[in-house]
């Protein structure tokens, strides 16, 4: 008899307040969620175009220009999505560009940008104005972001392709940073099931270096005074809490501290301070975790960096 | 080497394209403002079409991005058009030429069949050549329209890419 797939979260049970809800989530499809892309039309708009193609929106609770649609809802085959009235993104994908709280005209750099949903997240909250630097390591993953550029109208940003920890340092400096980097994918086992079989082969955990470094450049490329966030859709304390506690500890004292990451009506935990043998800076417990069975979503981790101006 | 802490502006790093005569052309076909165009760079990354971008968009030297701002208008051919991308976003401040489709024209046009329309369905037409598509007061794109006889056909100018997006391949 095979394994059950779920058995490779099982490691996580200590963390869990209600494992089996937990476990509940993870069977269940998972509802798109889509927002509206306000450089063209008004979310009541867009709710209007869902409404009369037979689809029940309904708004997220902690971004009024989000909607959660029902899980057989199609939304990227609808012909608002290829008219860039709106854009498919995950509801916890969401969060860490809102985390960042940016204004039109800031300069952001988002160092593994493809297929580009926060990227255009952040294109449309800072209105089509300042500058976006999109970046991924993928020439082909890059040209499907450039073509959801295109098609949301998108004209204050660029995209460059390189390996973002090679970015060099002397690029330029920006007011905010997205480090989204890649990672075991736990917390999209209910968009894509696949993932169970691959971590069941290789299990979530082993990609720090990469991400470590990652985050360094984030850090070093933000400008005094910006923000970084670091994320990740996994479970794992090593890519997450560990990550960002390691880069922490490098940083010269008072250069770089944890601000608060929690977001008004969408249900999270704080990160982790230690796990198993571990502790790390209790800082951390100012970031966030979210988990599948709270919003009847995907599993995040986001930690908000501030840089000392 | 000295640290570079700034980003430079997108007209110090790409050579800027005079787009008046393509300006002109939106203006005359589409009674679209020039002023619609205020703040924005234009420039030539290919042969093929020059693109549109912000002019706030600072940019770093090294690497030098790969693309900037988005596709605008497509010069190398006999009549040069606006992009898809380009047409959904100037489509709002058009005022002449443009196509109102009922749901099945939008998805005979979606799926990029030719289909017979009505030359009185034409807002504000001024004869064969480019239109703006609408369904239901939004614009899907662009389009060629041919007159002759009394009829008209509707020629739909849509990426393949963007149709199989909804249809599938």
């Amino acid at each position: 008899m095979s394994p059950d797939p779920l058995s490779v979260f099982d490691r996580y049970r200590e963390l869990i307040d209600d494992w089996p809800a937990f476990l509940d989530a993870l069977g269940r499809p998972l509802p798109p969620s889509i927002w509206a892309n306000t450089l063209r039309v008004t979310a009541e708009e867009v709710a209007a175009q869902l409404a009369a193609d037979g689809v029940e929106a309904v708004p997220l609770g902690w971004r009024g220009d989000a909607f959660r649609l029902p899980p057989a809802a199609r939304p990227a085959k609808s012909l608002a999505f290829a008219t860039g009235m709106l854009h498919v993104q995950e509801e916890v994908s969401q969060v860490p560009v809102t985390l960042l709280g940016l204004r039109p005209g800031e300069s952001f750099l988002d160092l593994c940008a493809a297929p580009g949903g926060k990227t255009l997240q952040a294109a449309v909250a800072m209105g089509d104005r300042g500058t976006i630097l999109a970046n991924d390591r993928s020439h082909e993953r890059a040209g499907v972001l450039r073509r959801h550029l295109e098609r949301l109208g998108v004209t204050c940003a660029a995209v460059t392709i390189a390996n973002a920890a090679n970015l060099p340092g002397a690029m330029g400096r920006f007011d905010r940073v997205l480090a989204d980097v890649p990672c075991s994918c736990e917390g999209t086992s209910r968009k894509n099931p696949k993932v169970l079989r691959l971590l069941a082969r290789r299990p979530a955990g082993l990609n720090t270096g990469g991400q470590t470094a990652i985050l360094r450049k984030a850090v070093q490329l933000c400008r005094p005074g910006g923000r970084i966030a670091y994320s990740t859709c996994t479970y794992a304390p090593e890519e997450n809490e560990r990550v960002v506690a390691r880069v922490l500890a490098e940083a010269e004292p008072g250069s770089l501290r944890l601000a608060e990451a929690s977001l008004p009506d969408l249900c999270s935990r704080p990160g982790l301070t230690g796990w198993r043998e571990e502790t790390w800076d209790p800082s951390l417990a100012r970031a966030l975790r979210v988990y599948p069975h709270h919003n009847d979503c995907g599993g995040f981790f986001v930690a908000l960096l501030e840089k000392a101006p | 080497m000295k640290e570079q802490l700034e980003l430079s502006p997108l007209a110090e790093v790409v050579e800027t394209v005079d787009a008046t005569p393509y300006l002109a052309l939106l203006e005359e076909r589409f009674a679209i403002s020039p002023r619609v165009f205020d703040g924005t760079l234009f420039f030539r990354p290919n042969v093929k079409w020059l693109s549109m971008a912000s002019a706030e968009l600072r940019v770093p030297t090294r690497p030098l991005p790969h693309s900037f701002g988005m596709p605008f208008f497509y010069v190398n051919m006999r009549n040069p058009r606006l992009t898809t991308g380009a047409a959904l976003k100037l489509g709002p401040h058009a005022r002449r030429n443009l196509l109102d489709l009922d749901a099945a024209g939008a998805e005979s046009y979606l799926r990029r069949h030719q289909l017979r329309v009505d030359p009185a369905a034409v807002v504000g037409g001024s004869g064969p050549g480019y239109v703006l598509v609408r369904y239901q007061g939004r614009v899907l794109g662009l389009g060629t329209l041919r007159q002759g006889g009394g009829q008209a056909t509707l020629r739909g100018i849509v990426p393949r890419a963007w149709s199989e997006w909804i249809y599938g391949r």
